[in-house]
């Protein structure tokens, strides 16, 4: 995702687009504004007494390899009403749709003619703008990509082949509001930092 | 605010990690492979790569698999050999009064009901997922609901094993000495009876000989502590049926299950290494031992003697007159015996008893003294050669202490008095139990035991039972009909008393004395015709007659004194309620007596159809024990003479329900609880309950002392069956409590580890390189990882 010089290039709209929340995209006046994501490895390694190592990770029956909670940090200027409402609404709601424009990779031991989850739904029509084609998912068996290695339908993944299969996808994240910080530094300038908590669930 | 905390509950991190380690709501058993084991399941048991191992629990209720999309962090299932039975704990996020499984308080309890709870541990590898059986067949026991604001509200469920389901149950088994299975055996029909007719427990062991008797008892401790015997404990293993693993030092021959070391052993939650200082080095240990015997029970005889010296000399006699055929009288005088009294025996006791298989079934005591035998003086007979025909008083030859034609002296057999048998008191006691009769085993129709003459059955049959098969019993002494002890307990008995007699007969018979004197040869004592007829008759109706054993010592016959029976006591025992214990006691007694009626009469003036005294019923007495509602019973004897009448009453009250009804202690055989007569033929040794003895052995660690202070302790091994168990079993205790009790995590999660496999733990710098006997395993996750912690016994001494 980078070239010789250090910057970031993209197959996909990574990052692309202002971010959506509870059916809200944020004014693009206000953006960017500052993001900031991060989650526990879903991978745990143990340290024995011969001072090797043990790694470890929970069966998730149908689903990837790990599956861990994203935590979210947003910042942006306040330039509409609708900037300051629809935080209010999201923490009173309690679980909301946010669309960062993020993608996720979940990896599977999949094998042909199985069912398998991703941890998210995509953004496509729900996020405006946001479709299979503007944003497409894309598969790797065993590491190279390959479009015909499996077929995505809402969060059930249809494998076509047999292998570790990679799916990066567009990723929807369900979240709670956390935290919302609200500070005006000069007149006309509300600034809004908020914190979510992402909750997975799976449909 | 609490509904919106209920929410919150699943969304806080610990929950949605538990839901994460816990698995998906979209499990497919038809998804993945199931296969056991292969090898990437032992790589993943045992992870030494750096390939991740992708482990996780199932939870599987009634035969569904449940999603575990609601399960919060703190499941935890263990199995320890020192618990009985292996406990579980899930938790589930509590979204509202329904809850994962239901409302606990629709159902009074955990609303998993009596639902089969399985919790298997599943490994996914690159052969599919395999599942790994932890509990099956668990049932719950407690749910704890758990609502606290800042935390997430939770509903637990703990619960058991398999073994929940049968560790209450009641079971009866009755198992007769000298059975011959093995404990592992046993243990499988006790089993059996409370309901497990599968089992894994090992049958294999040595041979038992101690009888099982189960009634409606608690089995799970009984059939632990046989366990125990064998260095075994009982639990039910993760497939959920009943084992039998081993708890104790490995051994020689015993397969290693794992071998772990510092590669294995989690280094964040370290290891324990625990040795204690207090170690037993002096066991004292007692058991009982079943004595094994015959099956044909054969007599055991006993005899005991008592000898009583005095310094004495024969009293003789002055005179001897010599009999005549004619009224004529002549005396010799007796040459005085001019010894000295010396210390000489002047009564003998001699008690003598016969056993069958431990069960008392005849004795006799007979006495012995100096005595001289009463003879007549006179014989009112046919004066020879007086014709026609007189009779007179004729002379007889005997001993006495006058010359005098109208001497009163007492006449006497001898010119002194002679070592003789002077009385005998004899008893045979009868019980009723199949394929005996008349005290030896017969065919199944006979059914007494006990006794050891015929005479001793010919008069317990004339008073008690005929025929106790054919459901008529007898009639005199008023025993009902149909009615019979149970199979095992007693009867009755008969005792029988002989003593010196002189028979009394009939001084006047008309129509034969001509002028009122005695029959001709009337001197005989009653019951002496049949000493030559040898014949026992003994009908009830007429009277029982008793012969006297022509080899009696000091006996003679003739006209004199001799030890005939002189009272005889038929008594049976009746257990009307099946109880045990005695509820009716029917005893006739016989005697020497004049028989009312005209023909004869005696000197006394007594009236009577024979011409001597007859052996006959003298009366009956019937004693009854009826238990009243406090506790107590009241005893009524009433006493009747020969022809039925009341001649007294008496009652009187006492404690408990009467007295107990002896019960026979025979080798016993119950074919039920074998698979064929030929393992019955082959397994069966015959014992007695009673017949048993006491074993202690003492087991000293002489080799411990050296570093400990000395550790008595003295207990009892109730199913050990011999020294060498308990010798093994006081070893096993010994080695127990020197060995070393080591916790320590697995880094990995093994699903496999088992508490009883045998171990092979290194922690070098511990000092840790030994066999271990792992006690107990507990797995458990914190939502991200599952733990495997162990705790094992090493044994270094």
């Amino acid at each position: 995702m980078s070239d010789e010089h250090g910057y970031l290039f993209w197959n996909n709209p990574f990052l692309a687009d202002p971010p959506y929340l509870d059916g809200h995209t944020l004014d693009a006046a206000s953006w960017p504004g500052s993001l900031s994501w991060s989650r526990a490895p879903g991978l745990v390694s143990v340290e024995t007494l011969a001072r090797t190592h043990v790694l470890q990770r929970p069966y998730l029956a149908a689903g990837p390899y790990t599956r861990r909670a994203y935590s979210f940090t947003i910042a942006y200027q306040a330039v509409g009403w609708d900037d300051f409402r629809v935080l209010e609404r999201a923490e009173a709601k309690g679980g909301v749709y946010f669309w960062p424009g993020l993608y996720a990779a979940e990896t599977f031991a999949a094998t042909a003619g199985s069912t398998y989850y991703i941890a998210r739904p995509t953004p496509w029509g729900t996020v405006p703008g946001v479709t299979s084609v503007t944003h497409p998912v894309t598969f790797y068996l065993d590491g190279v990509e390959d479009a015909a290695a499996a077929t995505l339908t809402g969060q059930s993944v249809g494998a076509l082949k047999t292998g570790v299969l990679e799916v990066c996808y567009p990723a929807m994240f369900r979240v709670i509001v956390s935290g919302v910080d609200y500070s005006v530094d000069q007149p006309n300038n509300l600034t809004i930092g908020c914190s979510m908590e992402e909750v997975i669930q799976l449909s | 605010m609490s509904d919106l905390h209920a929410v919150l509950a699943e969304l806080t991190e610990p929950a949605e990690l538990a839901a994460i380690a816990l698995g998906s709501d979209t499990v497919d058993e038809e998804l993945f492979g199931t296969a056991d084991s292969d090898g990437t399941v032992d790589a993943a048991a045992q992870p030494r790569s750096t390939a991740a191992i992708t482990v996780g629990f199932e939870l599987v209720v009634d035969g569904s698999v449940v999603s575990l999309t609601r399960a919060m962090p703190g499941w935890t299932v263990t199995r320890s050999l020192d618990a009985q039975l292996q406990t579980w704990t899930i938790s589930f996020a509590l979204d509202d009064a329904e809850g994962q499984f239901g409302n606990p308080f629709t159902h009074s309890g955990p609303a998993l009901c009596k639902k089969t709870v399985t919790l298997r541990g599943v490994y996914l590898t690159s052969t599919g997922l395999h599942r790994i059986p932890l509990i099956t067949d668990g049932i719950a026991d407690v749910t704890t609901r758990s609502v606290q604001v800042g935390s997430p509200c939770v509903e637990e469920f703990s619960g058991v094993d398999a073994g929940g389901r049968y560790d209450r149950k009641t079971v009866t088994l009755v198992l007769k000495p000298g059975h011959g299975f093995t404990r592992g055996a046993v243990v499988q029909k006790i089993a059996a009876k409370a309901g497990m007719l599968q089992t894994n427990v090992d049958p294999s062991g040595a041979s038992c000989k101690k009888e099982v008797q189960l009634v409606d008892s608690d089995w799970l401790s009984v059939a632990s502590e046989m366990m125990e015997v064998e260095g075994r404990t009982l639990v039910w293993d993760r497939d959920g049926l009943l084992s039998n693993p081993r708890t104790s030092r490995p051994e020689s021959g015993e397969a290693t299950a794992w071998t772990f070391d510092e590669r294995d052993f989690d280094a964040a939650a370290g290891i324990r290494i625990q040795h204690s200082a207090d170690v037993l080095t002096d066991l004292t240990l007692t058991t009982w031992e079943q004595n094994l015997g015959s099956d044909e029970c054969p007599p055991e005889e006993h005899e005991t003697e008592s000898e009583e010296q005095a310094i004495y000399k024969p009293l003789q006699e002055t005179y001897q007159q010599v009999g005549s055929i004619a009224d004529s009288w002549v005396f010799n005088t007796v040459p005085p015996d001019t010894a000295d009294a010396e210390l000489i025996p002047v009564k003998v006791v001699r008690h003598e008893t016969i056993k069958r298989c431990g069960t008392l079934v005849w004795e006799r005591t007979r006495e012995w003294g100096w005595k001289n035998w009463i003879e007549p003086r006179m014989k009112w007979d046919w004066v020879w050669p007086t014709t026609p025909a007189e009779y007179g008083f004729l002379p007889q030859t005997c001993y006495t202490s006058d010359n005098d034609e109208e001497g009163q002296s007492q006449g006497y057999a001898y010119e002194k008095e002679q070592w003789s048998l002077l009385g005998i008191t004899e008893v045979w006691h009868f019980y009723n139990w199949r394929g005996y009769s008349r005290g030896w085993r017969q065919t199944p129709a006979q059914t007494t035991f006990g006794g050891t003459s015929d005479f001793s059955h010919q008069a317990w049959a004339a008073l008690y039972l005929t025929s106790i098969q054919s459901g008529e019993p007898g009639e005199p002494g008023g025993v009902p009909r149909g009615r019979c002890n149970p199979l095992g307990s007693y009867l009755g008995s008969v005792t029988a008393q002989m003593a010196p007699k002189f028979a009394r007969a009939a001084a006047h018979t008309p129509g034969n004395d001509g002028e009122g004197g005695l029959d001709a040869g009337t001197y005989w004592l009653g019951g002496a015709q049949d000493c030559v007829s040898n014949s026992y008759p003994y009908s009830p109706y007429n009277g029982l007659w008793w012969s006297v054993p022509m080899n009696t010592p000091g006996l003679s016959y003739g006209g004199i004194e001799k030890v005939v029976p002189v009272a005889l006591t038929v008594t049976a025992q009746i257990d009307r309620e099946g109880r045990g214990t005695v509820t009716e006691e029917i005893s006739a007694h016989y005697g020497w007596m004049v028989l009312p009626g005209s023909g004869h009469t005696f000197a006394d003036g007594m009236n009577s159809r024979y011409d001597t005294e007859k052996f006959w019923l003298v009366g009956t007495e019937l004693v009854t024990y009826e238990t009243t509602g406090e506790g107590e019973h009241v005893r009524t004897a009433v006493t009747r003479d020969q022809d039925g009448n009341v001649i007294g009453t008496f009652r009187e009250t006492g404690e408990g329900a009467g007295p107990q009804l002896p019960m026979l202690d025979l080798p016993e055989r119950d074919s039920s609880e074998y698979e064929s007569p030929e393992q019955e033929d082959e397994l069966v040794q015959p014992a007695r309950r009673s017949d048993t003895k006491q074993i202690k052995v003492r087991v000293v660690a002489e080799g411990l002392e050296e570093c400990h202070e000395k550790s008595e302790l003295k207990t009892e091994v109730e199913w050990a069956e011999s020294e060498e168990e308990l010798i093994a079993v006081g070893q096993r205790m010994v080695e127990d409590s020197a060995a070393a009790t080591v916790n320590v995590t697995l880094a990995g999660c093994n699903f496999f580890v088992e508490p009883g496999q045998r171990h092979r733990w290194k922690i070098t710098v511990a000092g840790l390189d030994h066999d271990v006997r792992l006690r107990s395993v507990t797995w458990s996750t914190d939502g991200l990882r599952i733990t495997t912690a162990l705790e094992g016994k090493a044994y270094g001494w």
